[in-house]
């Protein structure tokens, strides 16, 4: 059985129905609200950002146009704006002061190597000038296509190109040791 | 088959990796077959499309925590779960009508259905009781009012309904 589209979706919850609010936040909650912390760098301000760009969702569902927009870009570019006006009205609280989560696991001294290795990614992509970051969460994490991204930032597609580009060179240079280990590891 | 003289030189294919990531094949079409060809030629070029696909890995390693049950219970209180309602808040008289039948889970697909149908119902209705002095030489008054009916239609039925036509 297939599963509902995403416009399908917007018609039932236009109708009021929950459970396609339940499965349109099953298949978008996780990659906006991980779409928003990436922005962000915080936790707490991504989740209230996911949520208000859910009650968003709620809200357009009657005005839906079927077909005339992917609903997965319409659900970054709220959340993106929502992200801007957040980052405007605070200042940028450092990687190194979100706390750290105790892990019970066995492996916990691996696992906590391997956050470490992430967080230090995390910190590198948070230090890019905002618009390149962006661009690069919605690239690598997000998976969209420059034509995507350019809709979402409104941007023309070289401008996207322009800043993958210097965002990438910058992640290069900053995270080399760690990318030529993970090169050694393939090899 | 790609002209030799169009391969881009080593700094140019990091720069085209730079702009369009490792996966070659979702470049461009016209990026496409050159760089595939430099690819299958070039070690030096095979080494800076696995550097590329080493910072994506890398990239992937910051993970974050997917929502949890609080987050997930904290947006589902704000879903909405009556009636469609229309844009200016009010809920659509149709849909009280079809909530009470039981047929509100058909969506919001019936409505235009609706509408046309009770359109042609009322416009039937009009032409058979309907004014002579309507009844134009070559046009049904049936028809006549049934087509005026169905532009009343058109333009909301409900509008009709509730008076403000």
């Amino acid at each position: 059985m297939s599963l509902p589209s995403d416009d399908s979706l917007m018609g039932r919850i236009a109708a009021g129905d929950h459970a396609a609010c339940r499965l349109l936040m099953d298949r978008h909650l996780g990659p906006i609200l991980a779409f928003c912390q990436r922005v962000l760098g915080n936790r707490t301000d991504a989740e209230d950002i996911a949520q208000e760009v859910f009650v968003r969702a709620w809200a357009k569902a009657p005005n839906w146009e079927p077909g005339a927009a992917r609903l997965t870009t319409w659900l970054h570019t709220v959340a993106l704006n929502l992200c801007r006006d957040r980052l405007r009205r605070r200042v940028p609280e450092a990687l190194d002061d979100l706390p750290e989560r105790s892990d019970p696991t066995p492996d916990a001294e691996e696992q906590a190597q391997g956050r470490e290795i992430g967080r230090h990614i995390e910190q590198v992509v948070a230090e890019l000038p905002d618009r390149q970051r962006v661009a690069i969460v919605l690239t690598h994490y997000q998976g969209m296509d420059n034509p995507t991204v350019a809709n979402v930032l409104n941007l023309s597609v070289e401008a996207v190109e322009s800043l993958l580009a210097r965002a990438r060179r910058t992640l290069r240079r900053r995270l080399q040791p760690l990318a030529d280990d993970v090169l050694r590891r393939s090899e | 088959m790609t002209d030799p003289g169009d391969l881009p030189d080593l700094a140019a294919f990091q720069d085209l990796l730079d702009r369009h990531g490792a996966e070659i094949d979702t470049w461009p079409a016209a990026l496409r077959e050159p760089a595939l060809t430099l690819y299958r030629q070039d070690p030096a070029v095979r080494k800076l499309v696995a550097e590329a696909e080493a910072l994506g890995a890398l990239l992937k390693r910051a993970e974050v925590d997917p929502p949890d049950a609080a987050l997930i219970a904290r947006i589902l209180s704000t879903a909405p779960t009556g009636p469609a309602a229309r844009p200016n808040g009010r809920i659509a008289p149709w849909s009280r009508v079809m909530e009470a039948l039981g047929l509100d889970v058909l969506g919001s697909g019936w409505r235009p259905a609706m509408t046309l149908a009770s359109a042609l119902i009322v416009g039937l209705s009009i032409g058979y009781v309907g004014d002579l002095d309507l009844w134009v030489p070559g046009r049904s008054p049936i028809a006549a009012e049934a087509i005026d009916s169905f532009a009343l239609g058109l333009t909301g039925f409900e509008d009709f309904v509730n008076g403000s036509i």
